[in-house]
């Protein structure tokens, strides 16, 4: 099939899409301050309208952007963001729910944000243009440790805020792009185990079992003799190492792994928000409560109901037809975003664009994962949901890099087989 | 940037499962388990609670109450919850007493989060605090028995908590009283707090019923004085009193009391005994509605001591202890109580029709009267009886056991005219508003003998309450029927010497008799040991308080129309009362109808005590006044008729 796209049209599929679920999600940010106890989400509404006006202004700045400066700009980009993290640890604050941690950047006491999402995009510009610079795609784990420590260093940062939700949205970003640039998936398998075996190391059993499949995948993959050697080398210190890691989780992180595992185990606190989330989507049923009238979310027994639980209002006040609805707008937004990553005229545009995708797909999966108990309760926002200006003008920046994708590669008549 | 169709699919497919595991998991909850999640939710968002019914109240038939349910009051506050802490130390300080310190240190250091103050307080004590914010108060209801003692173990009690009753007639009432719980629900908060806005009420509490009873206030506190000093006259164990009037079966006063003058337990209705001579009359009764003895007919009394033999080789005595000569009549027996008369003029009867009229005056049967744990006592029957022992014994008052209530319903039978009345305590139940559910009406439990034989038998007794009959020291002006009884006692399965239960039953006045009075006094050792001694003189001695009482459960109109003693002219204002006073103060259709000008009772629930009490002034009322603040009901309720100078009680919350 031949398609020519109008010379200098915007994607009008994805300006839908985003617009879609950025007024789906301004209505729950509404709802989720109307209610009967006193709350500080009463108007957290009419702030996202302002932070979604500014990410609009945002996104159209970024959509006049030269790629070619974004991808010389990278690295200063990544460097600036890298250097804000530190200042984050060094002086960062906590806020709402995370007051312990140190994920917010103030001036004068005023918060401005908090650095970690300028990371996320600073750590796609540069992955894509290190990636998109390659010749071959990655066939080695050697291969690979530049990309690795591209997104492991900011990682590493934001595990020590400490923000696993937020770290472990630079695995994502980093796999989906490997994957993108052609890196084998069995490579990416092997460079996922020692996670998977410092999960594992939980229980014996499974964790024997996993090193013996590990085995028997080396020795079918024929890979390199030296690499083999390491990645078993690897995954044996990290059942060791889980050990260790265990004994050095804060208290209230080992808690959080437990009451994933178990959510009843500890009702009152660290199970509460787990079971309550739970509990919210689950009377929803098939049509839910009705717009404004969630009664837990009412009655404040839902959490965090505005930012990192928005999902619960949706899921207790629209039912599963609500959730569905949800759904469908995120899969409309993933596909459109892999069909400009598809089209896009160069690597580096196909690459960031893909990268934003990872972001979202994250974002999404461990968001909505913690509040339906699939996930650990990590305190991720939502995309277009939850209430919080920085993470909304990153994804719309985001959505602007995507845009500009589109644009150029409609400008070259871009024509899909 | 091409990439193979494999990579996009693959990448597709992902995506797509990813969001698939999340719908999937969604749809489990709100699809699967939705309704255990949304019961789940509905459980964690709501109280439940019990609002309390207050329960009714039991007067007596003059609207006297003798127990009642007032709410109390207990305080908490939520020391967060509090705007004015000034002022609410001050309120608490002055309507509660609750010291000004303790509270300002609750407060400086936040503990306890929620000072509780049990109370109990009163509506006026709690009136200003619960304004306040931060103040939660709570309702009780205790239950009150504002006339202490009085008919207690008749009134009984109930549980701790005051909703359940326990013993007595809070037991035996204590559906009709209770009322039902209601219950309402409220949204919470995860903190605990209330909300009240959206509260719904399921189910609003419903005020349980009143009982009026047909005893009076008056003549059971004239009978359980009188039986505590005859108690302690007496030196003995203990006793019994039971008032009823015999025109209708209400029974009207029934005291019971121990030697250490503390109420006992009901032995009026719950306890047996033998009432040795006092159920001679029921005997001749029987043997002349059956003909077998006519009035001239006489048997020999044997100087005191009779020896006969009841079977084969052996014999029994029957003493008498004041011995007659010769020959008498049966009349004569009863007067002067001769066991050997009765023993010799029972064997006329055969067992069955000894028995069957024992039965007919309603021994050995429960009388059903509205009360927990009613004996039944005991009547053998005939098939068991012993040759020459049985028949002799039951005419004298052995070998059955009947209890103090049983024996006035059957002397009540030869005051009505020879028919058995069922005894009753309950008079009316009304309705939390007033309406009449019940009112007694005189409930005929058979025809026990003749009008004319029961007038025989009132006319014996005359004769034995004279001062030729054992029964003499009983009269009171206006004229007393009644016989005495001085029955042995059995200690350890044998009668035991000198353990007397001395007993009169009487019959007030001798024409048309208001009042059935029995009578007995349980181990009297003072040296008098006779009924005639003891009980008869208690017995007068009750009847004319009664008489004198200002508020007399006596007819002494109708007494003044039996011209056995002329009101005295020079206390006019004594007559106007006894024109007034009736046995039934209330209105009741089979009542004897008030004197006065019947005035219809209005109805003042709601306005102020003053305004209620002006406006029943002025129909003619005498008010008395239960509570304080705002009228709730009257009793007679708003809509009856009572004759005016009569007392109309407001009660007030």
């Amino acid at each position: 099939m031949m398609r020519v796209a109008s010379r200098g049209g915007i994607d009008r599929q994805l300006v839908w899409a985003v617009l879609a679920l950025t007024t789906f999600g301004v209505l729950m940010v509404y709802s989720a301050g109307q209610t009967d106890v006193p709350s500080v989400a009463r108007g957290a509404w009419t702030r996202q309208l302002g932070w979604a006006a500014i990410g609009i202004v945002g996104a159209a700045i970024v959509f006049r952007m030269n790629f070619r400066i974004l991808e010389w700009a990278a690295p200063g980009l990544y460097a600036f963001s890298l250097l804000l993290l530190v200042l984050t640890l060094l002086v960062g604050t906590g806020a709402g729910s995370a007051a312990s941690s140190k994920s917010w950047l103030s001036i004068g006491g005023i918060r401005i944000g908090q650095p970690v999402e300028l990371a996320k995009i600073a750590t796609i510009l540069l992955l894509a243009r290190y990636l998109s610079s390659l010749r071959d795609p990655p066939t080695s784990l050697r291969q690979l440790v530049t990309p690795g420590l591209i997104a492991g260093v900011p990682f590493l940062l934001v595990m020590r805020q400490p923000d696993l939700g937020s770290a472990i949205v630079f695995v994502g970003i980093l796999f989906a792009m490997l994957y993108w640039a052609g890196v084998a998936p069995r490579l990416l398998l092997l460079l996922a185990s020692p996670a998977v075996s410092l999960l594992l190391a939980a229980s014996p059993s499974w964790w024997v079992a996993w090193m013996l499949l590990l085995f028997l995948l080396l020795v079918l993959w024929r890979s390199y003799v030296a690499e083999g050697v390491l990645i078993y080398v690897v995954n044996s210190a990290m059942g060791v190492v889980a050990i260790v890691v265990w004994n050095r989780l804060k208290d209230y992180q080992r808690q959080r792994l437990i009451t994933f595992l178990n959510p009843e185990s500890d009702p009152i606190h660290a199970g509460y928000q787990a079971i309550q989330s739970k509990v919210a989507i689950g009377s929803g049923g098939l049509f839910g409560n009705g717009f404004l009238n969630g009664p837990q979310k009412r009655l404040a027994f839902l959490p965090e109901q505005y930012t990192d639980f928005i999902f619960a209002v949706v899921g207790e006040e629209l039912g599963f037809a609500g959730v569905l609805v949800a759904l469908a707008l995120f899969l409309w937004l993933f596909f459109t975003l892999l069909r400009i990553a598809r089209r896009a005229t160069d690597p580096f545009s196909s690459l960031v664009v893909f990268g934003v995708l990872g972001l979202f797909f994250t974002h999404l999966f461990e968001n909505i994962g913690m509040t339906i108990n699939v996930m650990p309760i990590t305190g991720i926002p939502l995309p277009f949901f939850s209430y919080g200006g920085s993470f909304l003008l990153a994804a719309s920046l985001s959505i602007g890099l995507a845009l500009r994708v589109a644009w150029d590669s409609r400008l070259s008549g871009y024509a899909d087989g | 940037m091409a990439k193979p169709a494999a990579r996009i699919a693959t990448l597709q497919v992902a995506l797509g499962l990813g969001l698939l595991v999340v719908m999937g998991r969604a749809g489990w909850l709100q699809l699967v388990k939705g309704r255990e999640f949304s019961k789940a939710a509905v459980s964690q968002r709501t109280v439940s609670r019990e609002l309390l019914a207050r329960r009714g109240t039991i007067f007596d038939r003059g609207g006297t109450p003798l127990a009642h349910s007032l709410p109390k009051f207990q305080v908490q506050i939520a020391l967060r919850e509090v705007t004015d802490t000034q002022r609410l130390i001050a309120t608490a300080a002055r309507d509660l007493r609750i010291k000004a310190d303790s509270l300002r240190r609750s407060f400086r250091r936040g503990k306890p989060l929620y000072p509780f103050f049990g109370g109990p307080f009163t509506s006026g004590q709690v009136e200003a605090i619960r304004r306040l914010r931060g103040v939660h108060v709570y309702t009780l209801y205790g239950r009150a028995y504002p006339r202490d003692d009085l008919a207690r173990p008749i009134v009984g009690a109930v549980e701790a908590g005051g909703l359940r009753g326990q013993s007595g007639l809070e037991r035996s009432l204590d559906s009709i009283l209770a009322g039902k719980p209601g219950r309402r629900t409220d949204l919470r908060d995860p903190s605990g707090k209330v909300f009240e806005s959206p509260g719904r009420v399921e189910r609003e509490p419903v005020a349980g019923n009143d009982v009026v009873l047909t005893i009076d206030a008056e003549l059971q506190a004239i009978a359980e004085r009188a039986l505590a000093l005859a108690i302690k006259d007496a030196k003995a164990e203990g006793g019994d009193v039971v008032f009823m009037d015999p025109r209708n079966g209400e029974l009207l006063a029934l005291a019971s009391l121990t030697e250490s003058g503390t109420a006992a337990t009901p032995s009026m209705l719950t306890g047996g005994f033998q009432p040795g001579s006092t159920a001679k009359p029921f005997t001749a009764a029987a043997l002349l509605a059956l003909g077998r003895v006519d009035s001239a007919e006489t048997v020999d009394v044997e100087n005191g001591k009779w020896t006969f033999v009841t079977s084969g080789t052996t014999t029994r005595v029957i003493n008498d202890d004041h011995p007659e000569k010769g020959s008498i009549t049966l009349e004569r027996t009863i007067q002067v109580s001769s066991n050997i008369g009765i023993a010799k003029f029972s064997q006329k009867l055969t067992p069955e029709e000894h028995y069957e009229v024992l039965r007919s005056f309603g021994f050995g049967a429960a009388t059903g009267v509205e009360f927990p744990s009613e004996a039944g006592g005991l009547l053998p029957r005939p098939d068991r009886w012993r040759a020459g022992y049985t028949g002799p014994s039951l005419a004298m008052g052995y070998e059955l056991q009947i209890t103090a209530v049983q024996l006035a319903a059957a002397y009540g039978a030869f005051a009505n005219d020879g028919v058995l009345l069922a005894p009753t305590l309950v008079k009316e139940i009304r309705a939390p508003d007033g309406t009449v559910l019940y009112r007694h009406e005189t409930e005929v439990v058979r025809r026990a003998v003749s009008s004319e034989i029961a007038a025989r038998i009132r006319s014996f007794l005359a004769e034995a309450a004279s001062d030729s009959g054992t029964g003499g020291r009983a009269q009171v002006r206006g004229g007393i029927l009644g016989k005495t009884g001085t029955a042995l006692q059995i200690v350890n399965g044998r009668y035991e010497p000198g353990q007397y239960r001395a007993s009169f039953a009487g019959i007030y006045p001798a024409t048309n008799p208001q009042i059935v009075a029995v009578v007995t006094i349980d181990r009297p050792h003072a040296g008098q040991i006779y009924g005639g001694q003891v009980a008869a003189p208690l017995t007068a001695a009750m009847l004319r308080q009664a008489l004198a009482a200002r508020e007399s459960a006596l007819d002494r109109h109708a007494l003044a129309d039996a011209s056995i003693e002329a009101p005295n002219p020079k206390q006019p204002s004594k007559r106007e009362e006894a024109a007034t006073v009736t046995t039934a103060r209330l209105p009741v259709t089979d009542a004897p109808k008030p004197a006065g000008k019947p005035v219809l009772i209005p109805d003042v629930a709601g306005s102020t005590i003053r305004a209620a009490a002006f406006a029943l002034h002025q129909r003619g009322f005498r008010v008395r006044i239960e509570g304080t603040g705002r009228a709730l009901r009257t009793i007679p309720a708003a809509g009856d008729s009572l004759a005016a100078g009569k007392t109309v009680v407001v009660y007030a919350q």
